[in-house]
């Protein structure tokens, strides 16, 4: 029975003959009529920085506009940095690991890629359903409407710069696709949740999932399944 | 720059030995990609030239088909220049090209809905056996490429890729987990089986 190869004794595979033969057997062949638009690195470069600041200035302005909840001031410092300040740091690591390049150009590990496209969306989950609650919730703040109207603006805070990654991020993934789509997803799904969570004042943990998490998921389904169909290179 | 020798009446095509998973140092095709990258359309005939004779005899192994290879060779240097402004500033345009040219496959693979090729069906074989090599060395040359080809073809998808990116494509593990997006363990794995497979097989085709 022959044993699994370990990390440093794989054979040589020098004795397998190539059935095709050696390069440039044959005559040249014409290259392909490039039609298409492919536009050059300096364009991609600054559609996705004007994708990005669309992105951020989208949501600063629904912030802005909505207002911060009342009781920032009074919550606990563990509060804020498990629902406000970590939502938006795995967003961030999210991002940056989604379009890391990589030593060989093709991205970052598929241990990382996977890892966060968990973590992040996870974490967040984790800490709406088990948070320490920085006080007794309000009568019917576990309502369904409460939760929905929640739901429904996360959702929209997050669908924008999603559509922004669509159209910036378009063949710039060649390997990974769907991994790295999601981790797109999941950074605009955490962005939106973490400003909610900067909004809305409702400590529920009904609320919180269902208003402010269950966003977050679909916004990294959003990106594995459709995000990746435009961004495959 | 190697200067590799094609068939009777056609034009030498020079092939660039870009380091693959390798040194960090840059050669004149991923260079000429870079600036295809930036503008420069004129780099583009240089970067088709380096590549497609690599890239064709990559979809050529993975495919088994000539015709099939040509077509998705056509196809991925399509999706490279649509792509270029997406070319990562100082990397090597040959994984980049082989990830893109894997796309391509599995891309045809799925619109054709078979995941593994019907053996012996259409494959062509370029069996080059050496220019001094005796009849009865090409006549067993051209035995073990039949059978090379044979068990390719019946091994799957993720196999195959990996057998022919490190044996044919002279990949390191690393360059060719980075191509197929998994671990290198994992490419170990399957490259293993598929040369167990390759190796029994022609032990008993030789016996």
């Amino acid at each position: 029975m022959t044993s699994e190869p370990n990390a440093t004794d794989l054979p040589e595979f020098d004795d397998i003959p190539d059935p095709v033969g050696s390069l440039g057997v044959r005559a040249a062949p014409r290259p392909p009529a490039l039609n298409g638009e492919a536009l050059q690195r300096s364009a991609t470069r600054n559609r996705r920085v004007a994708a990005l600041m669309l992105s951020v200035s989208w949501l600063a302005a629904h912030l802005t506009v909505y207002g911060l909840r009342a009781d920032l001031a009074s919550l606990p410092p563990l509060y804020i940095a498990v629902e406000i300040a970590l939502p938006f740091a795995l967003a961030a690591a999210s991002l940056a690991v989604a379009l890391g390049v990589g030593r060989l150009g093709l991205g970052l590990s598929i241990a990382a890629l996977s890892a966060l496209a968990i973590l992040g969306p996870l974490s967040f989950w984790l800490m709406a359903a088990g948070a320490p609650l920085p006080r007794v919730p309000e009568a019917n703040s576990d309502s369904w409407l409460g939760a929905f109207v929640c739901m429904d603006i996360t959702l929209a805070w997050a669908g924008v710069p999603i559509l922004c990654a669509a159209l910036s991020l378009r063949r710039a993934f060649p390997v990974a696709a769907g991994f790295r789509s999601a981790l797109v997803g999941a950074a605009c799904g955490l962005f939106a949740g973490a400003v909610m969570n900067l909004h809305c004042a409702n400590v529920d943990r009904f609320h919180m999932l269902l208003g402010h998490a269950v966003p977050v998921l679909v916004a990294v389904l959003v990106g594995a399944f459709v995000l990746r169909r435009t961004a495959r290179a | 720059m190697n200067t590799v020798q094609p068939a009777a009446g056609a034009t030498p095509i020079e092939v660039s030995p870009n380091p693959v998973g390798g040194s960090a140092e840059l050669g004149p095709l991923d260079e000429a990609m870079s600036r295809y990258a930036d503008g420069d359309e004129t780099a583009f005939a240089e970067v088709f030239r380096g590549l497609s004779p690599r890239i064709q005899c990559f979809l050529q192994r993975l495919s088994g088909r000539r015709d099939v290879a040509d077509d998705l060779m056509q196809e991925t240097f399509l999706r490279m220049h649509r792509a270029r402004g997406s070319f990562a500033r100082g990397r090597s345009v040959v994984p980049w090209a082989y990830a893109i040219a894997r796309n391509c496959y599995i891309d045809h693979t799925r619109s054709r809905s078979k995941l593994r090729l019907a053996s012996g069906e259409g494959a062509e074989l370029d069996v080059a056996a050496g220019p001094e090599a005796s009849a009865e060395e090409a006549a067993f040359a051209r035995r073990s490429a039949l059978v090379v080809e044979r068990v390719l073809a019946g091994l799957t998808v993720a196999r195959r890729e990996a057998f022919v990116l490190l044996r044919y494509e002279g990949l390191s593990v690393e360059a060719a987990a980075q191509v197929l997006g998994i671990s290198e363990g994992a490419v170990k794995l399957r490259a293993f089986h598929a040369y167990e497979a390759l190796r029994a097989a022609l032990r008993e085709g030789n016996s």
